[in-house]
């Protein structure tokens, strides 16, 4: 399979001239950054969080930051890798304070992969503890559901199949399949070895398959 | 049967994510291919991960609509004007209102208090305060009038809600007053509010950070009226508390004024250790002031109980600060302090010289108390080489300027003393010794000797 590079194209929102605009407080560069980074970095921080709401928080949390403490870049790495970081660890942080959640992988090994919440998380409702789909985006976009096709629908599926996943999985993928992330990235990011971090996206992806499987013959549209 | 077939259909779905990413080597890379080619099951396996991986990537989906990104653009301007320009303007505020009230008499600002909403403030009170403590011996009649009108503010509060934030500013409120009150002078006021604050601690709720405030503000009066014995526990207490409240720079600074009420109550060596105890927290800040006041009084309390060869130690690093952050008068302490442990190592001429400089220094600049503690220093060494004509001299000089100073009588008498013992060349060490220790006790206020004091 020829996967193509999912990075985000990057252009204009890096560099040391980026850094300056910013601090010039340049609205056009912040428009531009934001724009390349926002829906992502809501889509990384649902892999730790509650609730689509949680992640706008996060996200909206690190803009913040990043506004008041640019200064503090010291251009070591990349704006995207400064954010990211700042994401990753203000998610987890929100993550393990949101304790109404229940942890799904506290169900189910790391190892197996067994979920036995399968029954509860059906297509049709999200009656699970866990996470919302995020596909659906604000509402203005969400399709009415005349228009909803086989495609969307598994769309959906496959959102809840990844909020199904215990954390590690559910991170790893995000970042690897959903945002496209290099494994040097990831690794970096989540401080794993690169070995490890296969073994995650590998597991991952082979549970997400069975889920969304699972999860499309439930499906009362099917 | 070659090793290629024994490749199995689970061996080969586990090894799907290696070979999308280029983890396998040359030999299993072709084992695996040659799997997918031969077993159909795993083939449609391998298409079904594949699939599923690329659908993944849909999920990318960029959902920022517009209203959203203008709302996260303007953090870009509201977060500058809502940080430090809105505190600004709101300071401006404050500071308007204070002058307006401070333009009427003290009577007609208890009434503006009392019968207009907008000066009953938590913020104008706090202001108040940190003003009226900023300026403290500077003015010490405007910063009287600051505490005054803080604690009017927030007695009225007071009446209507006694919950622990009242009383907090409350206790801090009469604690600076009775701050303001000992810097004028007027020690029975300033003890009467601070029986007010302690009353409160002790009848209320009160945070550890303001109760450490009025302990350590009470402590001052008590080392100022030279009770010692009073103020030592009050600031013992005070220390621990900051130390609760994780206020690093007030533990140093409080540790500081134990260490010199210590060293005025004759204890060098209690003194030398509290300081020592506080080091680590010095470099902690790295604020060189506070590291200079605290090293500069340990090497000074060290020299004074004996032990010059531990203040040695301290020499360069004390050198070093200096050269950064001391003024004038603070390298002249440093090189009395350099001086005194010149003698303890038997090298009088550089310590005469060290003596002479500072003296002269002293002279220029009018502190003549501190010209008579060097000059006392100075007449050790002369002592030590019998430099008889020296001596005498040097005591001619110092009865003037003990006069001049309207020292102790006793001190008078023990200096008179001493210039008949000369007269008869029996003057020893011990002599002027003692009569550094009138001198000490002889001062008006309770200072660090050749310490430097707390104060930025």
């Amino acid at each position: 399979v020829a996967r193509t590079n999912l990075r985000v194209d990057l252009g204009g929102v890096e560099g040391p001239e980026v850094i300056e605009a910013l601090l010039d407080r340049d609205e056009e560069v912040f428009a531009r950054v934001v724009r390349a980074h926002h829906s992502s970095m809501v889509r990384v921080a649902m892999a730790y969080v509650a609730s689509r709401e949680s992640a706008e928080e996060v996200a909206q949390e690190v803009w913040t930051v990043l506004v008041e403490g640019l200064h503090q870049f010291q251009g070591k790495s990349t704006l995207k890798t400064w954010l990211y970081g700042i994401l990753l660890n203000r998610a987890k942080t929100k993550g393990q304070r949101e304790s109404r959640q229940i942890q799904i992988s506290s169900f189910e090994s790391e190892e197996t992969g067994r979920c036995d919440l399968l029954e509860s998380a059906s297509c049709s409702e999200v009656r699970s503890p866990g996470r919302a789909p995020w596909v659906w985006g604000n509402s203005s976009r969400a399709p009415s559901p005349e228009a909803w096709t086989l495609q969307q629908e598994l769309d959906v599926c496959r959102a809840k199949a990844i909020a199904l996943l215990p954390d590690r999985q559910r991170v790893v993928i995000t970042l690897r399949d959903i945002e496209g992330w290099s494994s040097h990235e990831v690794c970096e990011a989540l401080d794993l070895q690169p070995t490890h971090q296969r073994v995650l996206l590998h597991r991952a992806r082979v549970r997400v398959r069975e889920l969304v499987q699972e999860l499309s013959k439930r499906s009362p549209r099917r | 049967m070659t090793i290629r077939d024994c490749v199995t259909c689970s061996q080969f779905r586990d090894e799907i994510t290696e070979y999308l990413e280029e983890a396998l080597s040359r030999e299993e890379r072709e084992i695996f291919e040659e799997h997918r080619d031969r077993c159909v099951p795993c083939q449609d396996y391998f298409g079904e991960l594949a699939d599923c991986i690329e659908g993944l990537e849909r999920l990318r989906v960029d959902d920022l609509s517009p209203e959203k990104e203008s709302e996260l653009v303007a953090l870009l301007n509201k977060r500058e004007r809502s940080g430090h320009e809105r505190d600004e303007s709101r300071r401006g505020l404050i500071e308007g209102m204070l002058r307006e009230l401070m333009s009427h008499s003290p009577e007609q600002r208890m009434m503006l208090i009392e019968n207009s909403d907008r000066f009953k403030s938590v913020e104008l009170c706090e202001f108040a305060l940190e003003r009226g403590f900023e300026l403290g011996a500077r003015e010490p009649a405007q910063a009287l009038e600051l505490t005054n009108l803080a604690v009017l503010i927030v007695d009225i509060f007071w009446v209507e809600d006694q919950s622990a934030v009242f009383s907090d500013l409350r206790v801090r409120a009469y604690a600076l007053r009775g701050n303001a009150l000992r810097i004028s002078s007027d020690f029975v006021g300033a003890a009467r509010s601070f029986e007010m604050a302690r009353e409160l601690t002790s009848s209320h709720s009160c945070g550890p950070s303001a109760k450490a405030t009025m302990l350590a503000l009470q402590a001052s009066l008590h080392g100022e009226q030279l009770e010692f014995e009073r103020s030592l526990p009050l600031l013992e207490e005070a220390t621990t508390l900051y130390k609760q409240t994780g206020e690093t720079v007030e533990v140093v600074r409080t540790s500081l004024v134990k260490a010199m009420h210590l060293a005025n109550s004759g204890k060098s060596e209690s003194a030398a250790q509290s300081l020592l105890e506080i080091l680590q927290y010095v470099d902690e800040l790295a604020v060189p002031r506070l590291s200079l006041a605290v090293r500069h009084n340990l090497a000074f309390s060290l020299v004074a109980s004996g032990r010059s060869d531990a203040a040695k130690k301290h020499v360069p690093e004390i050198k070093k600060l200096h050269m950064l952050v001391g003024n004038a008068v603070d390298v002249m302490r440093f090189k009395w302090l350099e001086g005194q442990i010149a003698v303890d190592s038997d090298q009088l001429k550089e310590a005469e010289e060290l003596f002479v400089e500072v003296k002269q220094f002293f002279v220029e600049k009018g502190m003549a108390h501190d010209v008579a503690l060097v000059s006392l220093d100075l007449a050790v060494v002369y002592l030590r080489q019998q430099r008889v004509a020296e001596l005498k001299a040097l005591a001619s000089e110092m009865l003037t300027i003990f006069r001049a100073l309207r020292v102790h009588q006793e001190t008078l008498a023990a200096l008179a003393f001493c210039r008949r013992a000369l007269d008869v060349e029996r003057m020893t060490v011990g002599l002027v010794n003692e009569l550094a220790g009138y001198l000490e006790k002889a001062r008006e206020r309770a200072r660090f000797g050749v310490g430097l004091s707390v104060a930025e």
